[in-house]
Parts: structure tokens; sequence; C-alpha cells
């Protein structure tokens, strides 16, 4: 090795290469490499038949064993336990956050100045253009849409990264809290945003994601596992962590029930031990990450069980079961019964889910059974969470040496406000964020943000660019197109909501192409012109196709960092719209989002009825369904504008000065339409209505697995300023964002009252 | 925004190095503990989370699938009988101890094999390798992607292939790297960062 010193500025490259596409690079590659199975199960056999010979290890019990001799102290590590007599049981929202912090997993940096886009230098925005342009002032992010859009044969880019995307945008802090693990989408998120993007991707201990092996193409399955206590020999909870523990949201009594003898108390998770995901990108200054892991016990628990097991396939030779084919032959050990294991049940392909079921003895606490539920699609190993991480030094961040356990010691004193908790965790990230000072609590969102240096806004000329026609071969230059309306689409053949969108493009293009050019481009060495050739051939589309290889000069030109994103340019070359995600039809029925956008961009195009269908009851009003068709919505048509945003519902609603923007409940229509789980369809809906009539609080019960978290927004019409973020759940899981902040909860509660007393609901 | 981090990471402080320790404890504690007493299903619940990162580093190195099976085994077998000394060292993980074995029975294969180091045979089905949860366009495109990467680590100094493929196919931290190659930290990651220089020179002219 050399002997030349590494100083920080090599320090520095390094750690930029290794974050960077070489990094990326040499990670997918590694993450695409699997031991075989029948090794696997080869080498298991053999050890275990060492085990049997005797050929045991010299036996230490000195100083490991000493060190972790009592069962509890290994659990904790300093302050992370919680102290009950401090948070009280009386606000049980602050001793929910105590417990949350002892076992979060808290990241913290800063961005600022790295991008040339310092917070305060703002750029002026319009009300199209959808990137909200505010100093977010925190906003409660629970991430499960990438995950609940996957559907068996296909998922639907990225909801929420994109929206993780614009949320983040400008955004002093962004405070996250994510429950869903949703690795399918992280791919081309980051990888496209590139430098101006950082993923995180946190797996807590608990979370064990399978597949099914046997079919992993986006099939899911449940797996219920009861483990036999003496996977967890000795591990004896503490009575008052319990009894904070059932006063925890999130987590119920589920009765009592005698095993092997004894009473037990059974304890029931409402699905909230799950992976933690988290992106910043865009000048986002400080972040705060905060997981849900409420219960560190519960975490060891599964870390002496699993071993971490961090994926599928560990978690296959685990179980000794493949998922989908139970077996007696490898149980867990000998004398120590076989799991139980359910076949899948497509009804339940909905997400990726683990869930505790926990016995804990009566007398003495000790847990005597824990059942694991995970429902979950195939697909997302933890395999393809590694390829797919732009990790910062992951490895790092989630070892205590990086994060110090005490990172995150809010000295929160009953009756604070809960955003002073917020303020502390954010204060406290700061030392391991940027060294530049930040006001260390959560702003009010009042001035309008910045948007990335450099990226095209609506109203800016398009970026002109040549690049060869894939087809004949011959350069296209962008400006020679003037004259017509130009659709310009970013996309990538392995990206399904970009090619599912090329049917529309195709039917729309059929008509309009006198008036409309439509332009689509590729990027990256993974598709090169001939394959993508072939692919148009091969669906026989008849527009423009482009590849700019591997350099990705037009991408980071126009910023395309997320696919699809549809670009809108006028006859002068003026942007007029994007459109980040892809086009779908039949959102409204015979209709499409390209229409709309078509519609909107272009006055002298007019393909598509009014947007709502006539009331028949009530002149001059007209029923606007929801993409779903979940539910309608009464109004005058002037109110109604097309939101332009994937993911979200399809109207922006007029009031006085500001659009709002509701996320709406699209996940079941597209799960509708893809005509998967409707089971879960006529399960959640009747919620949903309940929800919308604003009768009656939904049965979380009864929607557990349906629980969903929708999102609003509100943008100043004049400025496209952000002027307010809310999040509402259905189910259990909104008592996660109601412990956290019960005024946002009260807030929440009257705001949306007072909404949906504002419409009149017809369903 | 990755090297401010990054840096930061690496300014710890004995302290942290030695919460580090405790947290790697809380995360094998029971098991490592177990198996250095002798109890093998412990052990082997740590086989089964070890075994895809041992496998990915020697098959890395060896791109030839049964001798990498081989040197599994190997790794596992030497891991098992010489658990009973296993203790968690500060700042040291249980994965970093296997790591030691598994650098060493790679360059005893070396040593005494009849294929040296030079012989990467990557001539060997890397789709088998591939998560069979990929559909077969990405199993292929991954597979091609492995024979070229692989390629370009096995064209790196004996040294930078050596930390890269610890690095990045078995995931260990720096420090961890610099003790089971016996190398300052420093050195180590100077050899990273020539490695990762040249990948990346090669990535820019098409090569990888």
């Amino acid at each position: 090795m050399s002997e030349m010193s590494f100083d920080a500025k090599s320090e520095r490259e390094m750690a930029a290469l290794e974050a960077g596409p070489v990094g990326d690079l040499l990670r997918s590659t590694g993450g695409a490499i699997y031991p075989p199975a029948e090794l696997a199960a080869r080498l298991e056999g053999r050890l275990r038949a060492m085990g049997a010979e005797g050929a045991a290890p010299v036996t230490g019990a000195g100083k490991a064993g000493a060190r972790t001799g009592d069962g509890r102290s290994r659990l904790y590590t300093g302050n992370a336990q919680p102290d009950s007599s401090r948070l009280g049981l009386r606000v049980p929202r602050l001793a929910w956050v105590g417990l949350g912090l002892a076992a979060m997993v808290v990241l913290a940096f800063g961005l600022a100045g790295l991008f040339g886009a310092k917070v305060g230098e703002r750029a002026a925005g319009t009300a199209s253009d959808f990137v909200p342009q505010g100093k977010v002032r925190h906003i409660v992010f629970e991430d499960r849409y990438a995950q609940s859009t996957i559907t068996n044969t296909q998922f639907t880019d990225s909801y929420s990264s994109t929206q993780g995307v614009w949320l983040a945008n400008g955004a002093e802090h962004l405070i996250m809290f994510a429950l869903g693990p949703s690795p399918g989408c992280c791919e081309r998120h980051w990888r496209l945003v590139d430098d101006d993007a950082v993923w995180f991707y946190v797996r807590p201990r608990s979370t064990l994601t399978t597949t099914n092996p046997t079919n992993r193409s986006f099939m899911s399955n449940v797996l219920k596992t009861a483990y036999d206590p003496r996977h967890f020999d000795g591990i004896v909870p503490d009575k008052a962590l319990l009894d904070n523990f059932l006063k925890m949201p999130g987590y119920s009594l589920a009765g009592a029930e005698r095993i092997d003898g004894r009473d037990t108390i059974v304890v029931q998770s409402a699905g909230l031990a799950r992976s933690i995901e988290m992106r910043a990108v865009n000048g986002v200054r400080g972040i705060a990450v905060v997981g849900f892991e409420l219960w560190p016990e519960l975490g060891a628990i599964f870390t002496s069980m699993s071993g971490l097991a961090t994926n599928d396939q560990a978690f296959d030779s685990l179980t000794g079961h493949p998922l989908s084919t139970p077996t007696a032959a490898s149980g867990p050990g000998p004398g120590v019964p076989s799991l139980e294991i359910t076949p899948p049940r497509r009804s339940d392909t909905y997400r990726n889910e683990v869930d505790y079921r926990i016995w804990f003895d009566k007398e003495t606490y000790r847990v005597l059974q824990v059942q694991v539920t995970t429902t979950s699609y195939g697909g997302l190993s933890d395999g393809m969470v590694t390829r797919n991480m732009r990790s910062i030094m992951l490895d790092e961040l989630l070892d205590a040496s990086a994060v110090p356990a005490d990172m995150f010691k809010p000295d929160v004193q009953e009756g604070e406000e809960v955003q002073e908790a917020y303020s502390a965790l954010v204060r406290q990230a700061m030392p391991y964020a940027d060294a530049t000072p930040v006001t260390p609590v959560i702003v009010e969102l009042a001035v309008p943000g910045s948007v990335a240096a450099g990226e095209p806004k609506v109203g800016d000329l398009a970026p002109d660019f040549e690049v060869a026609d894939v087809m004949t071969g011959k350069p296209v230059r962008l400006s020679s197109l003037r004259g017509k309306l130009v659709v310009l689409n970013f996309w990538g053949m392995g990206c399904t909501p970009c090619t599912s969108s090329m049917p529309i493009m195709q039917e729309v293009h059929d008509t309009l192409k006198d008036k409309v050019a439509f332009v689509s481009i590729t990027s990256g060495p993974r598709y090169d012109a001939a394959k993508v050739k072939q692919f148009v051939t091969g669906n026989g589309y008849t527009w423009t196709f482009l590849d700019e290889g591997g350099e990705q000069v037009v991408f980071n030109a126009y910023r395309a960092g997320s696919i699809p994103t549809f670009c809108f340019i006028d006859a002068t070359g003026v942007i007029k719209a994007i459109h980040r995600g892809a086009m779908v039809a039949g959102a409204i029925p015979g209709e499409n989002t390209l229409k709309y956008y078509l519609n909107q961009v272009d006055p002298n195009i007019t393909l598509m009825n009014p947007l709502g269908v006539p009331a028949p009851n009530n002149p001059g009003w007209y029923v606007f369904t929801s993409p779903s068709g979940s539910y309608s919505v009464l109004m005058p048509q002037e109110l109604v504008e097309p939101s332009g945003r994937d993911g979200w519902d399809f109207y922006g609603v007029r009031e006085g000065e500001a659009l709002t923007y509701i996320s709406g409940f699209k996940e079941y229509g597209q799960i509708l339409a893809s005509g998967d789980a409707n089971d879960h369809l006529e399960m959640i809906l009747p919620e949903v209505e309940t929800f919308m009539n604003g009768t009656a609080r939904p049965n979380p019960a009864k929607i557990a697995l349906g629980a969903h978290p929708g999102f609003e927004l509100m943008l100043d019409r004049a400025d496209g300023r952000f002027m307010r973020a809310r999040v509402y759940s259905i189910g259990s899981r909104a008592y996660i964002v109601y412990a956290i902040a019960q005024e946002e909860q009260a807030l929440f509660t009257a705001e949306m009252d007072s909404y949906l007393d504002s419409l009149t609901l017809l369903r | 925004l990755a090297n401010t981090l990054h840096l930061r990471v690496e300014a710890k402080t004995a302290d942290e190095d030695e919460r580090a320790a405790l947290t790697e404890a809380e995360a094998v504690s029971t098991d490592a503990v177990r198996a250095s007493k002798g109890d093998v299903e412990a052990f082997i619940r740590l086989y089964r989370g070890h075994l895809v990162h041992v496998y990915r580093y020697l098959y890395a190195r060896l791109g030839h699938k049964p001798e990498a099976e081989d040197v599994t085994q190997q790794v596992f077998e030497r891991a098992w009988l010489s658990v009973g000394a296993y203790r968690p060292v500060a700042g040291g993980s249980f994965r970093g101890w296997l790591f030691t074995i598994a650098h060493r029975a790679l360059a005893d294969h070396f040593r005494v094999g009849a294929r040296g180091n030079a012989n990467l045979a990557l001539d060997t089905l890397a789709e088998e390798l591939m998560d069979p949860a990929l559909g077969p366009e990405e199993t292929a495109i991954l597979a091609d992607q492995v024979r070229v990467v692989l390629r370009a680590i096995h064209d790196l100094p004996e040294d930078g292939r050596e930390v890269i493929t610890l690095r990045f196919m078995a995931e260990l931290s720096y420090a961890e790297i610099a003790r089971i190659v016996g190398k300052k930290e420093a050195a180590v990651k100077m050899a990273a960062y020539r490695a990762l220089d040249t990948i990346r020179r090669k990535r820019r002219s098409g090569d990888v």
C-alpha cells in the first residue's frame, strides 16, 4: 500500500466516488450476487453435523458472556431506556415520543450550499408550476404509497419519491415519519436525481422482508410465524415498560390466553414495526429521521431470533422453510416445534407489513410467544434494497458510532408542547448536520421556496438539445420542432409507469400529430438505442424516440429526476407544464391525464369534455368523481382544476386564493384498475366512505390492513406558495401522526371537518 | 454531502467505538455468545445472517462458482471451529471477525490452489447467481454487469482488489477492513480511493 498520506481532500473525493455512480455500480454488483440455495442448505447441514459430531468450539465463557450476562442490560444502551417516571403516563404522547426515541434512528445532515441553492434565495413560482414554493415548516410524512401502488405485475413508480422530492423542495427541515418499506421505487429515483438527492433506506432490526421464492415476481404472500419461546429465552421485559407499551398508540391489548398452562397478556401491534425510509433532496438543510421501532425490547427479541435476517433468503434459511411450501424437515432446531405457516393469500397482496403479536406471561412478563405476520410483496428483497441504495455509508449511519445513542435525548418535560420535542430533535441533529448554524426549529412555511438551481420551470425557455433519433439515427434538434406543441417525455424501458403511459401517448398522437410533437427520450447505459428501437418497433409506436446514451445531459438539463417526466413545451419553445409521473387512462372514464394536460397548456386543443358531469338536481353544478371512484363531489365547475400531479387526486379544489390538492385514495383506484386486490377494495371503500362523510371515524380494526395516509396540500394560487400540508390517515396508523402531535390532530380534524362541510358528498 | 457526513462518521471517539461494540453486541450478542459456548444452532443463525456477504466476497474474488462454494464452506467450518475464541472487541463486529477468517481462507486457497489469482474465471453463468425475484431482462443486465464489474475489480492491483471487495461485497467499514488486512486505515482508504478512481476512469471510457 502506498505510504502517501490520505488527507481530508482524498477522503472527500473517495467518499464522493463511493456515493456516486462508481459506488452505485459496485454496490449493485454486490447486491446482485446470491449464493446458490443448494449451497446454503448443504452448508447448514454440514455445520449442524459438525456440531453434532461434538466438534464444538473451545468454550469461551469469559468476557463476552460476562458482559451480556444480565439479560436486560444488553438490550439497552444508556438513556435509550425510556424513563416512564419522567415522561409519565398522563401524557402518553410524550411517553410515546420518549419511547420512539429509544429506538429511533436519527440522521441529520445539511445540504445547504452544496447545490448552489441557498435557502432564502427564492425563485419565483407560478400557480401552474406544481412544485411547492414554500419553506416547509415541517412535514409529517408517512411514506406508504410507493409500496401500496405495487400490483402483482408492475409497480407504479415512486409515488412517494416523487412527492418526497417536491415536498422537500426548499424545506428548511424535513421531519419524516415513514413507516413503509418501499425499496422497489428507490432505484430510479436516486439514480436519476443523482447529485441533488440523497436516499436513505434504514432498515430497523425487526423488519423481516419476506418473499415467495417460488414466484417472486411481485407475488406476495402472508406469512404467519409463531416463534417458540425458546427462540427468545431469557428476555424478560420490565413490567413498567410493558405498562407503557400497552399505553402506546399502535399497540393494544389483544386479550388474554393460556399458553403452556400460563396465563398471558397478548399484545398486538397495529402494523407499526416497519422499515424506515428517508430521503431528502434539493437543499434540505436538516433532516431528522425518526424511526418507529417503538420498543427496543421487541427489536432485541427479533434480533436475537433472527440473527439480523436482512433479506428474504436469509429469512428463508432462518425459518428453514421456503415460505410457500412449509416442510417440517428443517425446523428451527431439535425439539423445537416447526413454524406454523399459512399459505399465501392472494387477497392480502397489498403491502409489506410486519405485525407482531406477543404473549407475555401475566405474572412474570416473560415473553412466551411472538407471532410475526408479514404481508409482503415479492421482489422487494434486501438485495434489491442494497442494490438500489445510494448509501452514504449506511453501515456507519446505522452504527452507534455514527449516531450515538444519546444523540437525541430531548429534555422534554411533561406538558411541554410537542413541537418542542420536535425542536429538540432538530436541535440535537444540528451538530451532525451542516456546520452552518441553522434555525433549529420547525419553521413556519411562508417564504416562497427555491427550486434546484438550474431546474427548468414553467415559463422558462426549454433547454435546447440535439440527440439522435433511435429509428433513423438522424439528429433531432428540439428547437426545430417549434411551431408545434412539444411533449417531451423522459422515460426508461424498465420503468413500468413510463411504458404504461405510452399507449395513451400513441392514442393522442394518432389524433393530434399535426398539432403536437411527441418526443420520448431515454438515457443511461442500460438502454442503448438498439434496445429502444426494438421496443418501439415491437410496440408499434410512431412518434419520435431519442436516446442520449449514458451521459444524461438532457436528463440533467431538465432535471428529469424521476421518470416518467413529461414536459409540455409550446410552439415558441416555452415550458408550459411539467408533469412527473405516469399518464393514466380511465381516471375519469374515457379520458386520460395526457388529454387534460394538452387541454390545459394549449387553448386550441380540446380533447375532452368538462371535467365533471352536470348534476341532475343542481343546475350549474357538476359531479366530480375521484379517480378511484371511491367518492364523488358536487361542485361548481369553475372550482375544479386538474391537479397535474400523479398520485394526487385529479382535482385541485379552489378555495378562495388557495388551491388544494388531495392525495385521496388513488391507490385503490389503481389496484382496482389492475384487477388486483379487489377484496381489499371491498373492505376499504365503505371505510373510506365513512371517512369522507365525516359521520364517524373508521374502525381501525376493520381496515388495519388497508390503513393508509392521505395528504392534503394547499398552494397559493397566485404564486404557488406552499401554504399548508396536512397528513391524515385512516385506521390505526392515524394514531401515529396524532400521537406525535395531538395539536396537529385537532387542527386537522377541525380543518378536515370544515373542509368536508364545504363539499357536498354524494356517496 | 456524503463527504461531510462520512468525515464526521470517521471522526469518532474511543467512547463511540465502545458504544459501537455494544451495539454490535446487541445485534448478535445472543448468538455470538451462544455460539462461542458451543451452541451450533446459534452459530447456524449467524451463518444464515452472513452467508450472503461471505459468498459475495469470495465469488467476486474467485469468479468461479465451485471454488467460491468450496471456500465458503471452508470459511464457515473454520469459523465454527474457532468461534469458541471469539470475543467482541471495541469497534469490531462479528462480521469483521468472520471476514478475517474469510480473508485468510482466500489467501490459503490462492496459495495452495492450482489456479492462481490471475485466473479469474468469469465464464460461469453469472445469471445463476441472480436474485430469482428478477425478471429475465433484469437478470441478463445484472449478470452482464457482474461480469464486467468483477473483471474490472480483478484488474485492480491486489490491495485495491481486496479492499474494494471487502468494502462493497462484504460491506465492511474501512476500520474493519484495516483490521482484517492488517494495514493502517489510511492505507486501506488510499487503496480504495485509487481503485475507485480507476474504476471511475474505466467507466468514463466505457470499459465498465
